[in-house]
């Protein structure tokens, strides 16, 4: 064959491809990382209500209801033909990374986004909030901190601790930080982090908290060493934290489905991922109170909720 | 043991209701929708009313966070106090719904605020909103009707082409703005103030576009005059500023008191 | 008390809340927020930056995945092989294949680095090549193959010289219970497949991979050999005899961050015409064992730094009887062993700019020769040796930075030191850069050197009439430089350009001899340059899972002014995978092969080049998604095609290949 020949088959390949201009539905296929999980499904909640509200139709997969989901998932895609695919935890975006490199994604509720494998055709938005809006908030919350330390698996944040740490820099904190593989290690570490600091950071690392026990380990040590702990969730309210910021889940679901919208209607830069957009601010009066923390008086009608003592 | 009456009374309450729902509505109840927040820690606005509440009559608060369920009770029930938004009124109102306010609630003396629309400064009018995002907090039509306020007659047509984001509260719209989640924020002009103590780079960077007409507070309302029992409901409320636990309670509505409308 | 009843009331008004108000935050509890963390833990994305993305390394690399393979129906991983650009495959007289690449090929593919796992199967110390036990490797189960062609020492070291094939398994993650699989298929070829994984809750992983493989070859006519035509008693005219047989046992075992891996082959085969151009009967028997074990754990000192140790041992060994004349054997054997380390530190300097170095030794040696002849295999005599024991020591050391000054820029640049106890040292850099220079479309260019080291026999055959060894040889050396485009122009679409010029000085090669009629000798150059074109569309939609892609070479290798023989100016292949459903498939693949000349003073006209025609049809997921069952034509239209024969057995003429050939093939997972 002489290569003259082979050029005009790439020509008649480019005319095909052209001609061929694909229909692209509206729809959107949903995947689940797990039903079960509270979070996900809020998130899926929202994003549907949403999803409704603007006639858009969709397509659910629950990666938990199936033994095979790699096969079943890219047999859904073939049959549905989806504009985009919502992958909401990190199982459902590696999966459908792999099954479905071609199509454009969007992920939520993914664990440092950063370390995902991401193409050209993914959008998201972030689990966790801008560190930049944290650190300019715990800044104005409690302008006499100054150091603060915080725990994580290299495996699951490296990323998000690096952007951290630059964040923290331009809000004049410094941020000391320690990973670690197992959270059998927590106790050790902290032993030796604790007095370096003036508040215990808790960020959303799985391998941090691995169980009620690490929780439990952390809130311990800071009580015995008088560190106030911050934490990324309200859940840790209870535990002890004296303040939490928590990304709004509902508005994650919400957000998404702008995105997804947007996305759809090509008006979105390709690779967009979008700090969640919604926070709650939980203080714990109860705690400020014990640890004779300096809180700017100020910033009490930002806080959304304050628990005291007796609750 | 002064304190013990009141818990043995929610107690009971439980032990005896069983379903306490079905028995609650015989029990005079602030019913509370919001329109203009996102209020999703209902659970803890709930629980710091009712502490507060058995100590000043033994009354009950009870959010919604669906308009129709909100409304549902007006329409069923009579004599308790509903707490909803002043443009929530007027649509009620507009509905024949026989609503009438009793209390408005204050910020900082004020009993009015405006919406302000702002976008980073680069956005220079309402035409450059087009296929954006704007980030509110509120309920859906209630944001769409204070930008379609905002945007006037004239830029009406705009409102199909721009995506409301609901977040929970004010702060988060500005800052969604500041951290590139959307283009434009509406919030209550307050909410302007506070990004300007947390993070002054980026109010720096805001601009106002547009401003709603003003309106008040947080309104307390009544389906007729007030009788003698929603009177004392009233007063209760009007009072609650007065304690540190009532203050408490009006900030998570986003109010620090009351003031009576003549 | 109070507090007590607090506590409780303050339940009690939660749970009456719920009936008004929805969930609310408050009640994503610990116990919610700490299984939503667990389901986040199941997946870990990626083990290392280190880990490019194909279209950001500076290689030319080509993927083929599990998917592709099954597509394909191959049953082997030369199947695999001959649809990558670059790479054709060619038949031998003694059985094994020659994997040419880029317009240069060798009886053993001594210049291919061919890996299991990242671990390079180059044991056979005797000859090099690790294709007398890799050729027809079953592909069951190999999860991805990677196929990067140009020099790739100053990474990999020794003998990466103008390709590293990287066959990767299926791990304990992918397997994840039972799977099994069977093939049965023309030439009375049958497979057989059983693999096992689990993970286990402790951190701990195991993977083991069984295969059994058998095939009577594909008995190609061959109409005379050297005795016939002199009028001796000759097996001629006959068949080839390439019986194969092979068991491959596979282990990967993990436990936190150590991981024990290896693999075991015994291999038997006949010989597809045998030795000294004499057609052999059935009693021409090859016997290769080998294994590797692998000890390897990751250290992590910071954050930013790990480092990863391996310890290994490799052994490899023959022991074949060849049929030299129709009543005369002889018997080789020898043993091969390489036991080693190696320490990698990767330093991640910063998220645009990662460091690895590291330092390997191995000491590699070779005895327990074989060496018997006799007129009956069974009572063979001593012999003189034709090799000899040897040891040799070696170590290495390696830098490589790959760093993105630019997000749209990735610059790579490296070099590697080894140095041999025999031959003495030898130095290989490596640089390039990609850049992305419009959105889509990157520009490659990359420069490098490898080198390949004498093999023992190349260095210490002897008492051989015909071919000795050469202890003084040096290794040998191509310096590459590539440089190419890759796009995507529209979605689904990835279009790739790439030219390449290698130069390969010091040739090992036979030259005429003193006390033999050939000595290996470092002699003469190879020019060898060539374009690659390569294209692949993925349909989406209703089409998902189609696609059709294709690729061209044009080469042209010379060495002394002169064209290399048995190597075609072109090559082409186009391949379609039509997705019918989601359960059906047809692939359809057209190889289209250019003339290829003779050697300087061989006067037989060119072997002719031809089009083949492979067709097969998978059906997957079936039964309750646990079956898989596919069915493949080879050469559907039965076209008569040869591969070139060499000089010396003109009589012959060239190796006929296969005709028509039908492989079935049925997985199922548990």
């Amino acid at each position: 064959m002489k290569p003259i020949n082979f050029y005009n088959v790439f020509i008649l390949l480019a005319v095909f491809f052209a001609g061929t201009g694909f229909a692209q539905s509206n729809k959107i296929l949903i995947v689940n990382s797990e039903k079960t999980v509270f979070r996900y499904e809020k998130i899926a909640t929202e994003f549907k209500k949403v999803l409704q509200q603007n006639a858009y139709s969709w397509t659910e997969f629950n990666l938990d209801d199936h033994a095979n989901a790699d096969a079943d998932l890219k047999q859904l895609v073939q049959q549905e033909n989806p504009a985009l695919i919502y992958c909401i935890g990190t199982q459902a975006y590696s999966l459908a990374r792999n099954v479905a490199p071609n199509k454009k994604l969007l992920f939520s509720a993914a664990i440092n986004w950063r370390r995902l494998d991401v193409g050209v055709g993914t959008y998201g938005i972030a689990n966790e909030l801008s560190s930049a809006q944290e650190m300019s908030l715990l800044h104005y919350f409690f302008p006499t901190i100054k150091t603060i330390g915080l725990l994580y698996s290299d495996k699951f944040s490296r990323e998000y601790v690096e952007t951290i740490k630059k964040d923290a820099l331009n809000s004049g904190i410094n941020i000391i930080n320690k990973s670690i593989n197992d959270a059998q290690e927590i106790s050790e570490v902290l032993n030796d982090l604790l007095p370096q600091i003036d508040m215990f950071w808790i960020i959303s690392d799985p391998v941090v908290l691995s169980n009620k026990e690490s929780v439990r380990q952390i809130f311990q040590a800071a009580q015995q060493q008088n560190k106030p702990v911050y934490a990324y969730s309200d859940v840790y309210i209870e535990q002890g934290a004296v303040l939490a910021i928590s990304a709004d889940i509902a508005t994650i679901g919400r957000q998404s489905a702008g995105l997804a919208m947007m996305v759809d209607q090509g008006k979105v830069p390709a690779g967009t991922v979008q700090s969640p957009a919604g926070s709650t601010v939980t203080l714990n009066k109860c705690a400020l109170d014990a640890l004779k923390l300096q809180f700017n008086q100020d910033a009490l009608d930002s806080v959304n909720k304050i628990v005291g003592c007796e609750q | 043991m002064k304190r013990n009456w009141p818990i043995f009374f929610i107690f009971s309450v439980f032990i005896a209701g069983g379903d306490w729902s079905a028995h609650s509505d015989v029990r005079p109840t602030y019913y509370f929708y919001n329109t203009e927040t996102n209020i999703n820690n209902f659970a803890s606005l709930k629980m710091g009313f009712d502490i507060y509440l058995v100590n000043h009559g033994g009354y009950f608060l009870q959010p919604f966070d669906l308009r129709e369920n909100f409304e549902a009770v007006i329409h069923e029930k009579k004599g308790d106090i509903y707490l909803l938004s002043s443009w929530h009124l007027k649509e009620l109102q507009r509905k024949k719904v026989p609503l009438e306010i009793a209390l408005v609630g204050t910020s900082k003396g004020n009993t009015t605020q405006r919406k302000v629309l702002s976008a980073k400064k680069d956005i220079v009018n309402f035409a450059m909103l087009k296929n954006t995002v704007v980030a509110a907090a509120g309920s859906d039509e209630y944001v769409h009707s204070v930008l379609k306020q905002i945007l006037g007659k004239e830029q009406e047509a705009l409102l199909k082409d721009i995506k409301i984001l609901i977040v929970p509260k004010d702060i988060d719209a500005v800052m969604a703005v500041g951290f590139g989640m959307a283009t434009a924020a509406i919030s209550a002009e307050s909410g302007l103030d506070k990004l300007a103590m947390m993070n002054p780079n980026q109010f720096k960077e805001l601009h106002s576009l547009g401003f709603s007409e003003k309106d008040y507070l947080l309104i307390a309302a009544t389906l007729k005059k007030p009788d003698q029992q929603e009177t004392q409901l009233l007063e209760v409320l009007r009072k609650m500023s007065e304690e540190e636990a009532g203050e408490a309670n009006l900030k998570m509505l986003g109010i620090d008191g009351w003031r009576a409308v003549q | 008390m109070i507090k007590y009843l607090s506590t409780l009331l303050v339940g009690v008004l939660l749970l009456n809340s719920s009936v008004y108000a929805d969930e609310s935050a408050e009640h994503d509890s610990l116990e919610k927020e700490l299984a939503y963390l667990a389901a986040e833990r199941k997946v870990v994305v990626t083990a290392s930056k280190i880990e490019e993305h194909v279209d950001k390394t500076i290689a030319t690399t080509t993927v083929i995945t599990q998917d592709d393979i099954a597509h394909i129906g191959a049953r082997n991983l030369l199947d695999v092989l001959r649809l990558v650009p670059g790479i054709g495959i060619t038949q031998t007289q003694i059985g094994v294949r020659e994997i040419e690449v880029r317009g240069v090929k060798t009886l053993l593919s001594e210049k291919v680095q061919i890996m299991l796992n990242g671990h390079p199967l180059d044991h056979n110390l005797q000859n090099a090549g690790s294709t007398l036990l890799y050729d027809d490797l079953p592909v069951d189960t190999i999860k991805r193959v990677e196929v990067v062609r140009g020099p790739g020492s100053a990474l990999y070291g020794a003998n990466a010289f103008l390709a590293v094939i990287n066959i990767i398994t299926q791990s304990a993650k992918d397997l994840n219970g039972v799977q099994t699989s069977a093939g049965w298929g023309s030439f009375d070829t049958q497979q057989y497949r059983a693999s096992w994984g689990k993970q286990f809750k402790n951190s701990a992983e195991a993977a083991l991979h069984f295969n059994f493989t058998d095939t009577n070859g594909i008995n190609s006519p061959i109409p005379a050999d050297s005795r016939s035509v002199q009028g001796l008693s000759s097996n001629a005219p006959g068949k080839s005899q390439l019986t194969e047989g092979r068991y491959d046992l596979e282990w990967q075992l993990g436990y936190q961050d150590f991981k024990l891996d290896g693999r075991y082959i015994n291999k038997k085969a006949g010989t597809f015409f045998g030795t000294a151009a004499v057609l052999s009967d059935s009693r021409t028997q090859q016997d290769y064992n080998d294994y590797f074990l692998r000890l390897s754990r990751a250290w992590k000192i910071k954050d930013n730094f790990t480092v990863d140790t391996q310890l290994f041992h490799d052994f490899f060994s023959y022991d074949n009887i060849w049929q030299i004349a129709p009543a005369q054997f002889i018997r080789n054997g020898v043993q091969d062993t390489r036991t080693g380390g190696e320490i990698q530190a990767n330093y991640h300097i910063s998220d645009a700019q990662t460091l690895i170095s590291g330092f390997s030794y191995a000491k590699e040696q070779q005895g327990h020769l074989i060496d018997q002849a006799g007129s009956d295999p069974a009572h063979l005599t001593q012999v003189l040796p034709s090799t000899e024991a040897r040891t040799r020591n070696r170590w290495g050391v390696y830098i490589e930075d790959v760093w993105d000054p630019l997000k749209n820029l990735r610059m790579t640049v490296g070099a590697r030191y080894d140095r041999y106890s025999d031959f003495g040292g030898t130095f290989n850099p490596r640089m390039g850069f990609n850049w992305e220079f419009i959105k889509n479309y990157s520009l490659k260019f990359s420069y490098g050197s490898a080198y390949r080291a004498p093999a023992f026999g190349e260095l210490g055959s002897a008492n051989n009439l015909v071919l000795l060894g050469n202890p003084a040889l040096q290794p040998e050396v191509v310096k590459t430089f590539e440089s190419g485009i890759i796009a995507h122009p529209i979605k689904g679409l990835t279009a790739q350009t790439t030219y390449y010029h290698s130069s390969i000085n010091q040739l090992i090669s036979p030259v005429a001899g003193q006390s033999a009629v050939f000595q290996y000798a470092n002699n003469g150059s190879v020019i060898a340059e060539g374009v690659e074109l390569e294209a692949r569309y993925d349909f989406d939609g209703k089409l998902q899972g189609s696609y059709i892609s294709a690729n061209h070479v044009l080469q042209h290798s010379v060495q002394l002014g002169q064209q290399l023989a048995d190597v075609p100016r072109q090559r082409t292949n186009f391949t379609a995978n039509w997705a019918f459903d989601n359960t059906w498939s047809s692939f359809a693949h057209v190889l289209i092969k250019g003339n290829t000349s003779r050697n300087l003073g061989d006067v037989r006209n060119d072997v002719p080049g031809y089009a083949l025609f492979d067709l097969g049809l998978l059906g997957k997921n079936m039964f309750g998604k646990q079956v898989d069952i596919s069915f493949n034509v080879y050469n559907l239209l039965d076209k008569r095609y040869y591969d070139p024969a060499p000089a010396s057995l003109n009589f012959i003429g060239d190796y006929q290949m296969s005709g028509r050939a039908f492989f079935g093939h049925v997985s199922l997972k548990f």
